[in-house]
């Protein structure tokens, strides 16, 4: 199965245990985000990414440009570990 | 992801995962999936903004995820019940994003078999496009249904 089918499956699991209106809400959250346009805004193919400085989990500071001078770089953004 | 770390670090790329969770969360959540990639805190999604990806939880929203034992205020230290959207970009050496895989859905996610052929194109190493440049790498045919098949296969 590939990531999406296994998502797929996982979210039908999921909700089947949701009540309805629950559910209700949820959908028409991310609709709303669909709809807000802010994904017209995220950078595209072809821009420069911005730089950037966060910690990791030793609380050492990471910057961008410091990991690009080693190679590309896979940036992930991610909710949680929720 | 961390399935495709392996690979991925083989064409010399980092791999970093960027959330506004505080720190001891972070790293319950790098203990509990034993995660070897590097996880990054983002404490109010000041990143993430630069990104275009911040939005913020309706009330009702709020309430189920609280139902749920998710407080965000709890694992974000804000209250802004903010997050971002779920993203993936990979970035070439020279700062230019490549490849941008974003949903408002955040029950849909890029393959990492989609990640892994960017990153084979982008580094020339895909045996079946030597000599191409980037784009038409990309666009050799099936790359990408075959990519899912093998990474499938191999039972990452």
């Amino acid at each position: 199965m590939s990531l999406q089918d296994e998502l797929n499956a996982l979210k039908k699991r999921l909700e089947i245990r949701i009540p309805a209106e629950q559910l209700a809400v949820m959908h028409r959250a991310t609709e709303e985000l669909e709809k807000s346009g802010l994904k017209d805004n995220v950078p595209k193919v072809g821009d420069r990414a911005p730089d950037f400085s966060l910690r990791d989990m030793e609380g050492s500071l990471v910057s961008l440009q410091s990991l690009l001078e080693r190679g590309p770089v896979v940036l992930s953004f991610y909710r949680g570990g929720w | 992801m961390e399935k495709a770390f392996p690979e991925i670090a083989s064409f010399g790329a980092s791999l970093v995962a960027v959330s506004p969770q505080l720190e001891e969360f972070n790293r319950r959540f790098a203990r509990e999936r034993r995660l070897t990639f590097q996880l990054l805190g983002d404490p109010g999604n000041r990143v993430a903004r630069k990104f275009s990806l911040v939005f913020q939880l309706p009330e009702d929203l709020r309430k189920i995820y609280l139902s749920f034992g998710v407080d965000l205020e709890k694992f974000n230290g804000d209250e802004s019940w903010t997050l971002p959207m779920p993203a993936r970009f990979v970035i070439d050496q020279s700062g230019i994003i490549r490849s941008v895989d974003v949903s408002a859905d955040y029950t849909r996610r890029p393959e990492p078999g989609h990640t892994i052929e960017v990153l084979r194109c982008l580094t020339g190493t895909s045996a079946g496009a030597q000599g191409m440049d980037f784009e038409s790498c990309l666009r050799v045919p099936d790359r990408f249904s075959k990519a899912e098949a093998r990474y499938q296969q191999e039972g990452r």
